[in-house]
């Protein structure tokens, strides 16, 4: 396949996966969604060899070679990486396969492919295409939850590496930092979450799983410290925290322990005083000049 | 903030226009939460949202507006443009530097490509660029003289609305 496609040393052997899922779905919708999915294909289809390098704790799974291929292929003009902004302002990625890329797989690929592990493959992108990635994460989060002895410990580490992340950012923060209230307002979000959940007649599997996704974004956040702080552009990294922000949003309204970010109660944070200061702002005061 | 208008009066968008309202709109958010509250501490969450549904009511606005694909544009008569009004205007760019607190003398990278998208689709029919940017406003003049397409001050329209 990698001769087929160009050169040996520029794609990984689990480039035919992400051909064929995307041949087989035509598209998937997010970053996230297609990472869970090829997850998903290699655990339940069981695949040797193809992307080996997925981590499990950490973006929960991602795999950085199938982010590359992905790029590498798109390049080659093999698949399509639309660029959508969302009804609620989040960029996320569209992959679509060209016709270059269907041609490709087909002539190339199927003709010299193990019809068993085909069907296996093609059976779990049935199963799971239709998901939308907000429901395939929570499935597959559902699968690493912590033990119940280890729930305490992890928590604990999360609120301290929390407060390491304010601290790194105290100083960070301007007017036009959009990177700062993204973050920030993660850590505010995880913060809450976790004095919500003291509880502990919650449902094990509510708490492990916002358990793990915290870890994951806060991992996140370490990658987006460790690029920024040293010039360089953490955007990718940003796309994949706002997709953990949007899941864990999702899982902490679903499951009763926050409510939407639309009807949201500030009283908590704020004064009276303080509300009706904000609402009462004269239009005039809005400057959108850049 | 910018938009371009057509002489009949339709409302045209680009991609690089839709990136940039919401980049704007963080800073408007932050510059508002800051001057309101006076404090910064457990408020990003708060201007997280605020920024949400300003973004949505912005997508609601450009709903009525026409997208439009310029391609990739030039930006490098746009950038010279802007390096030759650093001698012919007496220090109006340093000024406008100061007041935005920039480093650069220059518009941001979104701006640069907004304006040369408004030039291109300029040569196909006569736009103006409706914006509240001091990198446009401040030379109204320069722009048209240079490239033809009119610069209208959104907070001058304001007035009339």
């Amino acid at each position: 396949m990698a001769q087929v496609l160009g050169s040996d040393e520029d794609y990984t052997s689990g480039c035919w996966i992400l051909l064929m899922a995307l041949n087989r779905l035509g598209k998937i919708v997010t970053k996230t969604k297609l990472h869970k999915l090829i997850f998903l294909v290699h655990e339940e289809a069981q695949i040797k060899g193809g992307y080996e390098d997925f981590r499990k704790h950490f973006y929960g799974p991602h795999s950085f070679h199938l982010t590359a291929d992905s790029d590498l292929l798109a390049q080659k003009n093999i698949l399509y990486k639309e660029s959508v902004i969302g009804y609620t302002e989040r960029e996320y990625s569209i992959y679509h396969i060209t016709e270059k890329g269907k041609q490709l797989f087909e002539e190339n690929y199927c003709p010299n492919s193990d019809p068993e592990v085909m069907k296996r493959a093609e059976k779990v992108l049935d199963k799971y295409g239709e998901c939308g990635y907000k429901e395939l994460t929570e499935f597959v989060y559902k699968k690493y939850l912590p033990k119940p002895d280890e729930y305490d410990e992890r928590r604990d580490r999360v609120l301290d590496d929390l407060k390491i992340i304010e601290s790194l950012w105290e100083e960070e923060y301007s007017p036009e930092s959009v990177v700062y209230v993204n973050l920030m307002s993660a850590v505010e979000y995880i913060n809450l979450i976790f004095s919500k959940i003291k509880d502990t007649s919650l449902d094990p599997v509510v708490r492990g799983v916002l358990l793990v996704t915290s870890e994951d974004l806060i991992e996140t956040i370490f990658e987006i410290n460790e690029k920024y702080f040293e010039g360089q552009n953490p955007e990718e990294n940003l796309k994949i925290l706002e997709d953990l922000f949007g899941f864990i949003c999702y899982y902490a309204q679903k499951t009763d322990v926050l409510p939407d970010l639309d009807n949201f109660d500030f009283s908590e944070f704020l004064s009276e005083e303080e509300i009706e200061r904000l609402q009462h702002t004269p239009t005039e005061e809005l400057q959108l000049n850049s | 903030m910018a938009i371009f208008v057509t002489k009949c009066g339709e409302r045209w968008h680009t991609q690089t226009i839709l990136k940039e309202s919401n980049h704007a709109i963080q800073k408007a958010v932050n510059e508002l939460v800051d001057k309101r509250l006076g404090r910064r501490k457990s408020t990003a969450l708060l201007r997280r949202i605020i920024r949400i549904e300003a973004s949505r009511r912005l997508v609601e606005l450009f709903k009525s507006s026409i997208p439009q694909n310029p391609g990739e544009v030039d930006v490098r008569p746009i950038v010279s443009f802007y390096e030759s009004l650093r001698d012919s205007t007496e220090g109006r760019l340093d000024e406008l530097r100061l007041r935005k607190h920039s480093d650069s003398v220059s518009p941001e990278p979104n701006d640069l490509i907004i304006l040369a998208e408004c030039v291109e689709l300029n040569h196909a029919q006569d736009l103006s660029l409706v914006s509240g940017d001091g990198h446009f406003v401040s030379f109204k003049q320069e722009i048209f003289d240079k490239f033809g397409v009119e610069v209208l001050d959104f907070y001058d329209i304001r007035k009339f609305v």
